[in-house]
């Protein structure tokens, strides 16, 4: 192994590291997330009448472990995803740069 | 004879009066509540949890129509339903996916539906708060079980405060029931088993007796 290889393992598990860090200050969620569920304000009214919060989706981006779905771009941001592909960015920057005497 | 009839005749009277078990409110006889609501302020929710995924699925778009008796709750008819597709589940995948014709098929049968059939085991919380057990029909995909919901029902009289939501008489209704999906015909394989058999679904509506 050169030292421009050895770089390269280092800067993808650097990357890998750095993204699962990323995904755990996220929450650790299992899948990327456009929206997030939130609870709206209660009136006065309806809690006479019982009623609880009302739910509603809000755009909120939470990073994920696996996409979702394919439909959006953000939707494919995952941890999963971004480390698949530094795994495949460096498997081929690794060949790339394999020294022609080894 | 005709005293020993006549006390019995009340005697029974009295004894179903206090057997009726109804709101104690300034408002008599049948009274029918809307609960469409054009800004959308009721709410439908379903949801399913499993080890990969907590789902919950909203819809605003709440229908329906009951009557009762003031005086007794027995009384109540009606139905409830909401649209297919208004349901959301916060990923717009998901939601093509509930709505296609290998899931809830929302083109062929368009609506879910709650029909009251009859009500059971009540408790009178407060003199305008009632919970019982309501028995009814629910269809989801063309299929129709019969379900009993946790309901719990609260009348306010028409005030200031009640008029700023809507005119009349107000209703508050908070509905819970759990369904199995399988025995709607619905195959929960397509979306990876992401979802649960048992799916938990809440309605937490107001109507009004306006006219």
């Amino acid at each position: 192994m050169n030292n421009k290889q050895k770089l390269i393992i280092t800067v993808g598990i650097f990357l890998i590291v750095v993204t699962v860090i990323i995904w755990l200050l996220n929450g650790g969620d299992f899948f990327t997330k456009t929206q997030i569920l939130v609870e709206k304000e209660v009136s006065e009214l309806d809690k006479m009448l019982g009623i609880p919060p009302q739910k509603e989706f809000k755009d909120t981006f939470v990073f994920g472990l696996v996409p979702p779905g394919l439909t959006a771009t953000m939707e494919m941001v995952s941890a999963a995803t971004i480390s698949g592909l530094i795994v495949v960015i460096s498997g081929i920057l690794f060949f790339r740069f394999k020294s022609k005497k080894s | 004879m005709k005293t020993i009839l006549i006390s019995f005749i009340l005697s029974l009277a009295v004894i179903s009066i206090s057997f009726a078990q109804g709101f104690k409110v300034e408002a008599s006889g049948e009274q029918t509540f809307n609960f469409e609501d054009k800004n959308g302020r009721n709410q439908a929710t379903f949801f399913s949890t499993t080890p990969l995924e907590d789902i919950t699925g909203i819809s605003n778009v709440v229908k329906g129509k009951v009557t009762f008796d003031v005086s007794d709750v027995k009384t109540l008819k009606g139905s409830v339903s909401i649209p297919v597709s208004s349901l959301k589940t916060g990923i717009e995948l998901r939601d093509e996916h509930l709505v296609s014709d290998n899931w809830m098929d929302a083109a062929n049968f368009p609506n879910v539906t709650f029909d009251i059939k009859s009500v059971n085991d009540f408790e009178v919380e407060a003199d305008n708060k009632i919970n019982a057990k309501v028995t009814g029909d629910f269809t989801a995909h063309g299929v129709t079980k019969k379900v009993v919901a946790e309901v719990t029902m609260t009348y306010l009289i028409e005030s200031e405060q009640t008029k700023q939501r809507a005119p009349g008489d107000l209703l508050g209704v908070q509905a819970k029931f759990n369904i199995n999906l399988s025995e709607y015909d619905i195959e929960n394989m397509i979306i990876g088993q992401k979802v649960a058999e048992e799916i938990e679904i809440n309605v937490n509506m107001v109507g009004s007796n306006a006219r």
